[in-house]
Parts: structure tokens; C-alpha cells; sequence
């Protein structure tokens, strides 16, 4: 579904990526793991169309994504992908329903629509009662199953996560992860996830070892 | 301490560097409205002293026989060049060692005529060269600031010979001259004043916005070096010690600054109107302990402002807390503003109860409580409405703008609040002006063109104990001059005006064709008398032979019909209309030793009405009050796209469209900008409605001048988007999505 080939991005004088590849099929679980600074969040920015790479090939579907134009780029990301953070996901201002509604509101959903499908996801994260509260109430683990259910409302063929348990405690990382595979699951999603955390890289199928922006581990699991 | 807080200053990179930019300035800004306002009512009173001092200088004792100066200012005449307003004044002297007059280094020369800078610019000129035609002497000297009240003013000092002066002031000396008018407009002078520091504080409070606005800039960071430093063993003192010497020394750079703007401007007084009209640099001096009170008082309100505001945060070791969370403002708050109309109701109801110092009274209180009701109503209506609009937000835009707005109010109305002040107290003065003036014309019936066409110049003089040769000596003066065809005796009569002319003669003065009757005069429809009706005029008994087509003058008497006067004291001129010929007629009227009054269609055609200095000052501090709140409005709209830029740039990166984010970004800056400036002008509308009820003058509401007023604080709005807008484009960077 997800086919990067070779791709190169460097910053300034900084070879953040140097012909790294990734594939993904749909329903699978990636673990993109490494040393800090190795090029893990360049290559996730770059495989869902956020950065576009110097070189090499980014294709969705059969479909080269590196050589859309930003605002097709931009749909693409809307429509199809899912992002979670480490933090600073959720509008502060808004309540975890109206965030969770935010993506199907952006497709254009109605509003009433949106607000009850954000809170049958909170009833699936069985966190209902926190629907009315504004991120900064939520504890660090409800903030990031709040944003693993924004993520995956409008049903995304393929959700991108980097860091999503770097600042919670243990437990909390295992239930974020728990519901962010499961449900993912369920819809035949494919899940890219950047870690530091073996814990966290064991919910994959597979790892993929990134070192001086280069894939060091064989595609095949 | 003191090396604590220049490490605070330096030590904050790019954005701490801005935010001190713009604090310094913030507070330089304010520093020079406080200085320009406390400069202003010492200059007006200046200028004021000198046409005092030069209308009715104090003449010398009958006993004091040296040498005199002749001073003769015909202030009564109205006079003009070029539609403005001139001045003449008649110097001459009685003998060598005369003192020279004011503004002037010595007494000029019969003959010869000194003008003012203004006036010297316009006789120079290709349009005003005409003008020359009404001095016939040598322009050969300039006035100084002495004898004028501002650059801009038109005055002709005329060197007379002493004989044609008789009625002027002796003036032995200057230096008594003046003195004891000084004090009698103490009670004006102090009201005046008090007017001019209320704005300047009504326009310094926008100003204290826009400093705490800019103090909030990179704040986050800030308070993260602080904890940073209580980390590293500095005591909670020595943090607020050092961030009140850090704004001390901002205030103080600031107050600097300020002084220097403040200078400079000085300079260009002449250019810049702050009084209504122009102003001598040297007069706008306020008193040094003023000047000095203010700049002293600026770093320690500064300091103490930073104190203050570190008194809400907590900062400790492991981090900043905010203490308490600021409640969201409920509808009491619509409770002053009830209570300052409800006053101002009881106010109408008692009418004319009142005395005219209790009405005053009752309107200043209902006044500033409306204003005070704004302020304090303004965050509550700001919440509730961006709940509603949250409420039925239908796009994300709308819906994150909304929210946002809901949950910080205040701050968002702070930030208006200046321009609100400025529409409100806009459309107090945009509504008044036009109701007075319609009361005050319907009141006394005077249609709107008072001068109704008279010929192409009348003369009227007024002889005052000169001799009546005087009088023939100009009238056959006028008929002569270049340019005037036709000179018509006339008189004042109890019936009105009577020109005594042959009826081909009245027919070319009155530029009407005039039918003479067989027998009797000629009346104006005005008179209401028929044909036929008797008529007594200047006491000889004659009748109405037909109707006048003008109503130039109301009677006119054909030759033998009555007897002509002996000396008139009025003429009618029929001129080829030139702006020339008005000149002369001006100037011999001038030359003649007599005290005349001119009217010439050419000279009229020229007149621009002044306009109202009331509406003038009062647009000038709305543009003022807009363009800080503009600023104000930039600076939260750049610290608020800056503080979200991470969950700005995730937003983006989820692909939510660049649009949307922009349109949530302008939408607060939008939506209470736009609530608040049309509740305060509906406020004001009825505030002033309210007021004029008190008075009894009718309302008329100036819709066109109103729209213009929430133009211009649109136009604010659009001019705050194109400044912050680009900085959201670079908000949403891939590269803001780093954890830093
Ligand atoms: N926007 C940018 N500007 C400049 N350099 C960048 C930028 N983004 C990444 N880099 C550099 O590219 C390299 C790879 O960065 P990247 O963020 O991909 O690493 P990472 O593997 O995600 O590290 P970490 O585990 O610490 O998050 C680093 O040397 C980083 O400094
Ligand atoms: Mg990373």
C-alpha cells in the first residue's frame, strides 16, 4: 500500500535521511526504531507526505505522493492518513469531543454528525465522561487516547504515530497502544509507529532499524 | 541583581529582543502623548496671551509724553485673503525712539507693511500674487512670534502716518502691556486643560495595552529561564528583583526614548496640528518639573507593574504555575452600563427640574459611567458571543475561533478595548455636532447661505468721528480703481437697505434688470408691502411704485423719489468680477483711514469654512486610539500564533486545510473587534441621544459619518490580518512539529 524507495533529505549541511525505504501493506503493524538524530521522524514526515524528500520515491497506492502539489499532498494527509503525537495534539481550547470531531468536520461532515460519532469513540475508549473536558484537564494518558481516537475517526487507510507514549508512564503507554492497534485492527488500517520504546515496537509485526538515515534491518520481518 | 536582570535582557534570543523593542517603544509612545498633552494647553494659552496682548495691548498713561508707538488692531474687522481669515493691524509712530512694535524689530514706515511667514508665502506665490493688490506699500519685513498666534496665521502690520491714526493705543513701553489680562481666563484655562490630560489618559490606556501585550510576547519562554534560575539556586527575590529591574530599565530606556520622539516632533510642530492648527516650536514647552515628574515616574510604575504581574505566576524550580485561573465573566457585568443609562434616563425624565449644573452633572456622571460600563461589559459580551458563535459553528474555523475567544475574553477584549474607547467617544462627538448645529439653525432661522448675493462688493463704513471727507475722499477713490465699473450710494434705513440710484445704474450694480416706476420706490417682496402702498423712508413720505426682482437690498429709490442722503455710508459696486478688483476695493477701503466692512463675490467664491476643530481632534484621536489597538491586536495575534505554532504546524501536518486555520486565526481578531465597535457606537448613539434629550435638541443620526467610523476600524482589522497572517504561513512549518 505504502512504498518508499531510497529516499534522501538533508537540512541544510544536516543528511537527515540517505536512501532509506519502507513499505507497508494494509492491516500491518511497523515499528520504526534507532538512536536519537538516526532520521526516524524525517522518514515518517517524508512517508506521509508532510516533507517532501530530496530524491527517491514515496508511492501511495500506486500513486507518487512526493510529486503532489501541497495542497493534494494536504487532502491526501486529510483524508486517507492519521497522525499521533508525542503532545501538543489537541486544541487546548477545544473539548476532547469537539477534537475527536475536528478531522470530520474538516471533510466537511456536519457538525451534529461529527459530535456523535466523536463520542461513540469515546464510549469504544471507554472514557465517555471525559467528552465535556478541555485537554488541559485530561490526565497524559487520556490526552493521547483522546488523540489516538482523532486520529482514526474518519477512518484513515494508514495512521502515522511518532512517539505516541514518549511522555506517558508505562501502563498508560500499554493502553494507548492497546486501543491504537486494536482499532486500527479492526479497520484494516496500517500503522507506521516511530519509537525509542521495545515495549512499544513489540505491538509491531515487524521492525524497521533506522541508522544515519539508512534502513539497516532487511525489509522482511 | 543588577547582572541578574542584564542576563534576563540579553539572555532571551530573537523574540525577548522584539519584546523589549516593543515595550521600549510602547512606553516611548505613551511618554510623548503624556508630554504632548501637558505641551498643549501651556501653548494654547501662550498663543492665546499674545492676540490678547496684541487686540488690546495696555496703552501708556495720558501723563507719559515720550516718544509713542501707534497700535491700532482692528480685531472687529473681518477681513480675508484666499477664503482664510487676515489680520490688519495699523502701526505708526509719534516721534524717533518710539518702541518697536511686537513681532517686529522697528516701527515700519508709512508705506511700507510687514506680514506674517504665512502670509509672506502667499504673496509669493503664483495663485497669491494678487493678493499683492492689497498692499500697496513695499513688503519689506517679516512678523515674528511675538505678534502672532500660530505660523499659519495671515497678518499685515501697515506702517501708517501718525496723523491717519487718531483713534490708536499709545504704547511707551511693551513691557506692562498684557500683563493683567493674564489671569482672567484662569477658570477656562484650567478646564481646558483638564480636557487635554483626560484624552491623553483615555489615549495612554490603549497604550498600557499595547505595552502589556507586548510584555506577553515570548513570556512563556521567559518564565521557563526564570524557573530555570530558581533551579540553580536564585532565591524568589532575586527573580522578581531582577524582573522588576528589567522592565525599570525598559520604562526607562523607553521614557529616553520618548523625550527624544518628543523633541524631534518639537521641531515639526509647525507641520503637525496636535492644538487643531498649527504651533511655534517654542511654545510648546511644558513646565521642566512636568517633563521631569513623568520621566522619573515611568521606570518605577514600570518596575512595579512587572511586580504586580509576577505576583500571579508562581515560579519554582521545577517550573511556572499559573495562580488561579481567571473565571469566566458572567453577565453581571452588564451592570454598570445599566446603571450609568438608567441614570441618564432619570436624567430625561426630570428635564428641566434640573438646574443647568445639576443637568451638567447628571450628563458627566451617565458619561463616564457609560464608558467605565463599556469597559467592564465588553469581556463579558465578547464570551457570550463567541459561545454562540462556538455553538453553531458549522466549519472548524469558526468553531476553534470561537472556543478560543470563549475561553480568554478578557484578554481578547483587552486588546480592543482602545479602539472601542476611540469609536465610542467618536460617535458621541459625530452625533452631537450635526444635531447641535441643526437645533442651533432651526432655532434661530437663518437660512443656510446667510450672504445672500449682494452685487460684486459692497463697502459699508463706519465713520466713528472721522471727518465725513474721509468718506467722499473714498468713494470717489472706488470709482476709480481698475476693475470697478459702477460705484452706488446706499444707506441703512429702518426699512432696510435703500440704494439711491438711477434705475440703469441700480440695474448694473444689482445685475438685474430694474424697471423704474413713474412715482415712488421700488420694494423688495420682503417688506410685504403692494404696489401702491405709502411708504415713509429716511422721514419723507413717498409710496411703493413696484416690486424689486432681488432681494440684494430691499428698497431702491429712484433719482428724486426721495433725497439721497448727504454722506452715504454704504456702496454698491458693479466690478468686471475680478479677484483683482476685490483687492483693490479691499485696499483702498484700507488706505482710507476708515473702519469698513468688505463683501466682494470674488473674495466669497473663495471662502472654505473651517472645519469643526471639535470633529477634527475627535477623528484624530480615533485614528489614534485605532492605530494603537491596531498594534495592540499584531502583537497578540503574532505571540498567539507563535505560543500554538506546534499544535498549529500538527493541525497542518494532519492536512487540515491552510485556509481553515487562517480563517479561525482572522476570525478572533475579527469577531470582537467588529461586536465591540458597533455596540460602542450604538452605545454611544444612545448615550448621546440620551444627552441631547437632556438638552432638548432633536437627534439626527449621521449615517454616512457613522458607517466611515466602523470602516475605519474595519480597515484596522484588515491591516492587523496582512501583518499576522504571513506569520501564520510560517507558523505551520513542517519544522515546528520538532520537540525542542
Ligand atoms: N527542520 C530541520 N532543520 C534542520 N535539521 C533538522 C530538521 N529536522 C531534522 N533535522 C536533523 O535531521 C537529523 C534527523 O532528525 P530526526 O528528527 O529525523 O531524528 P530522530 O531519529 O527522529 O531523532 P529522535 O529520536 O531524537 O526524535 C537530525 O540530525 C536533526 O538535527
Ligand atoms: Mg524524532
Amino acid at each position: 500500500m505504502l512504498h518508499v524507495t531510497g529516499i534522501r533529505k538533508r537540512f541544510g549541511q544536516t543528511i537527515a535521511l540517505d536512501g532509506a525505504s519502507l513499505d507497508v501493506s494494509p492491516g500491518e503493524v511497523v515499528a520504526v526504531v534507532g538512536p536519537s538524530g538516526s532520521g526516524k521522524s524525517t522518514l515518517l514526515h517524508c512517508a506521509a507526505g508532510i516533507l517532501r524528500p530530496d530524491g527517491g520515491e514515496v508511492a501511495f497506492d500506486g500513486r507518487r505522493i512526493d510529486a503532489l502539489g501541497e495542497g493534494d499532498r494536504s487532502r491526501l494527509r486529510r483524508t486517507s492518513f492519521g497522525f499521533v503525537f508525542q503532545f501538543g495534539q489537541l486544541v487546548p481550547e477545544l473539548t476532547a469531543a469537539e477534537n475527536i470531531a475536528l478531522p470530520m468536520m474538516l471533510g466537511g461532515a456536519r457538525r451534529r454528525a461529527a459530535l456523535a460519532e466523536a463520542r461513540r469513540w469515546l464510549a469504544l475508549l471507554d472514557r465517555r465522561e471525559v467528552a465535556g473536558k478541555r485537554p488541559g484537564d485530561l490526565s497524559g494518558g487520556e490526552g493521547q487516547r483522546v488523540a489516538v481516537a482523532r486520529a482514526l475517526v474518519h477512518r484513515p487507510r494508514l495512521v502515522f504515530a511518532d512517539e505516541p507514549t514518549g511522555s506517558l508512564d508505562s501502563l498508560s503507554g500499554e493502553h494507548v497502544m492497546d486501543i491504537l492497534v486494536r482499532l486500527a485492527g479492526d479497520d484494516g488500517a496500517g500503522v507506521v509507529i516511530v519509537t525509542h520504546d521495545p515495549r512499544v515496537a513489540a505491538y509491531a509485526q515487524r521492525d524497521v532499524t533506522v541508522r544515519d538515515g539508512r534502513v539497516v534491518t532487511p525489509v522482511a520481518a | 541583581m543588577i547582572g541578574l536582570a542584564v542576563s534576563l535582557l540579553v539572555g532571551g534570543g530573537r523574540r525577548a529582543a522584539v519584546r523589549l523593542a516593543l515595550i521600549v517603544g510602547g512606553v516611548a509612545m505613551g511618554i510623548v502623548f503624556l508630554l504632548g498633552a501637558l505641551a498643549i494647553g501651556p501653548a494654547r494659552d501662550r498663543a492665546d496671551a499674545r492676540v490678547t496682548e496684541r487686540h488690546s495691548p495696555a496703552g501708556a498713561l495720558p501723563s507719559d509724553s515720550r516718544p509713542a508707538l501707534l497700535w491700532a488692531a482692528f480685531q472687529t474687522t473681518p477681513t480675508s485673503v484666499d477664503g482664510r481669515d487676515l489680520e490688519v493691524l495699523e502701526v505708526g509712530a509719534t516721534g524717533p525712539g518710539a518702541p518697536a512694535p511686537l513681532g517686529a524689530e522697528r516701527v515700519p514706515a508709512p508705506g511700507e507693511v510687514f506680514v506674517s511667514p504665512a502670509l509672506d508665502r502667499l504673496l509669493r506665490s503664483d495663485a497669491g500674487r494678487v493678493y499683492r493688490l492689497r498692499f500697496p506699500g513695499r513688503v519689506d519685513g517679516t512678523l515674528g512670534r511675538a505678534v502672532l498666534h500660530d505660523p499659519d496665521e495671515l497678518v499685515a502690520m501697515v506702517g501708517m502716518p501718525s496723523a491717519a491714526l487718531d483713534g490708536a493705543t499709545r504704547i511707551t513701553s511693551w513691557a506692562a502691556a498684557g500683563r493683567a489680562e493674564a489671569d482672567q481666563n484662569g477658570g477656562n484655562t484650567f478646564n481646558r486643560r483638564l480636557v487635554y490630560l483626560l484624552v491623553a489618559v483615555a489615549v495612554l490606556v490603549p497604550i498600557a495595552v499595547f505595552v502589556a501585550a507586548s510584555t506577553r510576547l515570548g513570556a512563556a519562554a521567559r518564565e521557563q529561564r526564570f524557573a530555570a534560575m530558581r533551579l540553580v539556586g536564585a532565591t524568589p527575590r532575586q527573580v522578581a528583583g531582577g524582573a522588576a529591574a528589567e522592565a525599570a530599565a525598559a520604562g526607562l530606556a523607553g521614557g529616553v526614548l520618548g523625550l527624544v520622539l518628543a523633541l524631534g516632533l518639537r521641531t515639526r510642530a509647525a507641520d503637525v496640528s496636535i492644538a487643531g492648527y498649527s504651533t511655534f516650536p517654542a511654545d510648546l514647552s511644558p513646565p521642566v518639573w512636568q517633563v521631569a515628574a513623568v520621566l522619573a515616574a515611568t521606570p518605577g510604575l514600570a518596575a512595579a507593574a512587572a511586580l504586580v504581574s509576577m505576583r500571579r505566576i508562581a515560579v519554582t524550580p521545577l517550573g511556572v504555575r499559573r495562580r488561579g485561573s481567571a473565571g469566566r465573566p458572567s453577565a453581571w457585568r452588564l451592570i454598570p452600563l445599566g446603571l450609568s443609562w438608567a441614570e441618564l434616563a432619570v436624567a430625561v425624565q426630570l428635564g428641566d427640574t434640573l438646574t443647568e449644573d445639576g443637568k451638567l452633572a447628571a450628563l458627566g456622571v451617565g458619561f463616564a459611567g457609560a464608558i467605565l460600563g463599556i469597559v467592564v461589559a465588553g469581556p463579558w459580551l465578547v464570551g457570550a458571543l463567541a459561545g454562540a458563535v462556538a455553538r453553531v459553528a458549522r466549519r472548524p474555523g469558526t468553531l476553534i475561533a470561537g472556543r478560543r475567544l470563549q475561553a480568554a475574553p478578557t484578554t481578547a477584549f483587552r486588546a480592543i478595548g482602545g479602539a472601542v474607547l476611540g469609536v465610542f467617544a467618536a460617535t458621541a462627538v459625530l452625533v452631537y455636532l450635526p444635531s447641535h448645529d441643526h437645533w442651533s439653525n432651526g432655532e434661530a432661522h437663518v437660512p443656510s447661505s446667510v450672504a445672500a448675493p449682494v452685487a460684486d462688493a459692497y463697502v459699508q463704513v463706519f465713520r466713528d468721528g472721522a471727518p465725513y471727507a474721509r468718506v467722499h475722499a473714498l468713494a470717489r477713490r472706488l470709482a476709480r480703481l481698475p476693475g470697478v465699473e459702477d460705484v452706488a450710494a446706499a444707506a441703512d434705513t429702518r426699512q432696510g437697505r435703500a440704494l439711491f440710484a438711477g434705475c440703469a445704474e441700480a440695474s448694473r450694480v444689482l445685475r438685474v434688470r430694474v424697471h423704474c416706476p413713474a412715482r415712488g420706490v421700488l420694494a423688495d417682496r420682503s417688506l410685504g408691502r403692494r404696489a401702491g402702498e405709502p411708504l415713509t423712508l429716511r422721514g419723507a413720505r413717498t409710496s411703493v411704485g413696484g416690486i424689486l426682482p432681488t432681494s440684494a437690498v430691499s428698497i431702491v429709490v429712484p433719482r428724486g423719489a426721495v433725497p439721497a442722503p448727504p454722506h452715504p455710508s454704504v456702496f454698491l459696486l458693479a466690478t468686471d468680477g475680478s479677484l483683482a478688483a476685490a483687492q483693490r476695493v479691499r485696499a483702498a477701503v484700507t488706505a482710507s483711514g476708515l473702519y469698513g466692512d468688505v463683501e466682494t463675490a470674488a473674495d466669497e467664491a473663495r471662502f472654505v469654512p473651517a472645519p469643526d476643530p471639535l470633529r477634527r481632534q475627535a477623528e484624530l484621536v480615533l485614528a489614534l486610539m485605532l492605530s494603537i489597538a491596531g498594534c495592540s491586536l499584531v502583537v497578540m495575534m503574532v505571540e498567539g500564533v507563535l505560543e500554538r505554532r506546534r499544535e498549529l504546524a500538527i493541525l497542518a501536518a494532519a492536512g487540515t486545510r491552510p485556509g481553515s486555520l487562517r480563517s479561525a486565526a482572522a476570525l478572533e481578531i475579527l469577531v470582537p473587534l467588529g461586536v465591540a465597535s458597533v455596540a460602542s457606537c450604538v452605545v454611544g448613539v444612545l448615550v448621546t441621544a440620551t444627552l441631547l434629550r437632556v438638552r432638548g435638541i432633536g437627534l439626527v443620526i449621521p449615517w454616512q459619518a457613522l458607517a466611515e467610523l466602523l470602516a475605519a476600524s474595519a480597515l484596522v482589522g484588515a491591516a492587523v490580518l496582512a501583518i499576522g497572517l504571513p506569520v501564520l504561513g510560517r507558523a505551520i512549518g513542517a519544522e515546528n512539529l520538532r520537540t525542542e
